[in-house]
């Protein structure tokens, strides 16, 4: 491609550029016509800004709508799986049984699974055009071993989840403990979060406290993060808690998160001195504008410097 | 009284998601609910996050999500593996979207400075407000610069807004986003290049 290409074919792709959207030889030939071409930089620099106040304008929904979301999904298509046509034989034959047809899980159940199965060696061994039937391949986690049989068949030996249900109330045990387990679910935030809803009247409790310590320090999702917070709040001024809120204002990559958190440190303030050496450290590596004046304002109020040197 | 249904295994041991794509996709054709279940669980986030982003409002947002997925479960047993699952799934929400957005147009409502009993009410503002009202960055927004963007917005057409919306927020390629809408790349390309020409206008000295 030339590399001297006038403005009016550079402007078009100034647009893409940002996005990684350019081939090799185009990209190329920007990054050459910009170095010696100021009506363009600032075109580029324009369309920079554009990208920033545009990102300031997106919007995240919340953990609490596509809770909801799921659960009227839930609904829906319980409903539809009660009376579609299309469905498979089996669940509909075992549906009523089982309780599928009215219930829409988001794991697999094991009596489907398991009829499934008795279905697909009844099939194989008493009707011979009847191929096996596999059993519901959500159901499938692992798969041990595969090995033949004498007869030319294949004996295929898995692992399979099975589901069961526990209601109660939030202090019962087992609730509690599934509870505390599904803090830490590695796959749904909108879980993790309604879990620890569900806890957060329980904060007084030590292994509840050391839950939300631990999702507040480590859990990838912020909206997670931020209930725990909002859990640990009355705990604020206890060792353990403190300690992890100086961990996340000196380290949380998400800006909301060590804004609440700040405000949370500095309006419980329990040691001043320890306070103060927090903050400072703080302002050599904070660079969020509202966080470092809340910091200032804090250290300002307590006397002690801005920064240590 | 709280009900817990849960997997055994799943909560903390191991991942639900060890099938690949194809193989769960496969399972939801037979009419197995947890593995259509499990593909929208590793959609949803995205598919409402477009769905707000376009339209700006959590109650449209979510009829979107419920119609899509809606259509997914009713419709899968047609899916070819023609394309990806996921530019199946995003043409589904991206036609949802248009609807969503030529009937505003119709209705006259493309704008989103609503009347409400309570005087002028800006949806923008107030999804904003709901998502990050404990955000100081945002809370700087100056309130000029977001009616622009906002204007800027609704001035795009729906295929410009849908484009510029998928390929700066959602990050897809602009061969997807051409495939989700039934187009070209090129196509697809031109319409993102009149959005941010658009939208470099209407931002005027922000941008």
């Amino acid at each position: 491609m030339n590399s001297n290409l006038p403005c009016d074919e550079i402007r078009p792709l100034l647009v893409l550029y940002p996005y990684g959207e350019l081939s090799f030889d185009e990209e190329e030939s920007v990054d050459l016509h910009l170095k010696s071409c100021a009506a363009c930089q600032d075109e580029q620099a324009a369309l920079a800004a554009l990208h920033t106040a545009a990102g300031e304008a997106a919007v995240d929904p919340s953990l609490e709508l596509l809770s909801a979301c799921r659960q009227d999904l839930r609904k829906q298509i319980a409903v539809i799986a009660g009376a579609t046509p299309s469905q498979p034989f089996w669940r509909r034959w075992f549906g009523p049984v089982a309780g599928v047809s009215s219930n829409w899980n988001w794991v697999a159940k094991p009596a489907m699974a398991m009829a499934l199965l008795a279905v697909g060696f009844v099939g194989a061994r008493f009707v011979p055009t009847a191929e096996p039937v596999a059993p519901a391949a959500a159901s499938i986690r692992n798969v041990r071993f595969i090995e033949p049989s004498s007869d030319g068949r294949v004996r295929i030996v898995y692992d399979e989840v099975s589901q069961k249900e526990l209601a109660g109330r939030v202090d019962d045990r087992g609730i509690r403990e599934m509870l505390l387990a599904a803090t830490r679910d590695p796959d749904d935030p909108a879980l993790r979060v309604d879990s620890v809803e569900y806890l957060k009247t329980r904060s007084a409790q030590e292994d509840v406290r050391k839950a939300f310590v631990r999702a507040l320090e480590s859990d990838l999702n912020e909206g997670v993060r931020l209930k725990a917070l909002e859990a640990l709040k009355p705990y604020a001024s206890q060792t353990e808690v403190r300690s992890a809120l100086t961990k996340v204002l000196l380290a949380d990559q998400s800006a909301t998160v060590r804004t609440q958190t700040i405000d949370l440190l500095v309006n419980t303030r329990r040691n001043e001195s320890e306070l103060a050496g927090v903050l400072q450290d703080m302002m050599r590596r904070e660079q969020n504008t509202y966080i470092r004046q809340r910091g200032q304002t804090a250290l300002r109020a307590m006397n002690a410097s801005l920064e240590t040197f | 009284m709280l009900v817990i249904k849960q997997t055994i295994s799943a909560a903390a041991i191991q991942s639900p998601t060890l099938m690949d794509e194809a193989s769960l996709i496969r399972a939801a054709q037979q009419g197995d609910q947890d593995a259509f279940a499990a593909l929208v669980q590793s959609y949803d986030q995205n598919v409402l996050r477009i769905a707000m982003n376009l339209l700006r409002s959590p109650e449209e947002a979510k009829d979107v999500y419920q119609e899509a997925f809606l259509r997914v479960f009713r419709n899968l047993h047609s899916f070819r593996f023609d394309c990806s699952f996921p530019t199946w799934l995003y043409r589904i929400v991206t036609n949802i979207c248009l609807d969503h957005l030529r009937k505003r147009k119709v209705r006259k409502e493309e704008s989103p400075v609503l009347e409400s009993s309570g005087g002028e009410y800006n949806v923008l503002e107030a999804v904003e407000e709901q998502r990050a009202d404990n955000n100081p960055q945002r809370r700087l927004l100056t309130g000029e610069l977001r009616s622009r963007i906002d204007r800027a917005l609704s001035d795009l057409t729906p295929r410009e807004r849908m484009v510029f919306e998928m390929r700066h927020y959602q990050g897809l390629r602009l061969r997807a986003i051409g495939e989700s809408l039934g187009t070209t790349e090129e196509a697809a390309k031109n319409c993102l290049f009149r959005a941010t020409q658009k939208m470099r206008a209407a931002l005027g000295d922000y941008a």
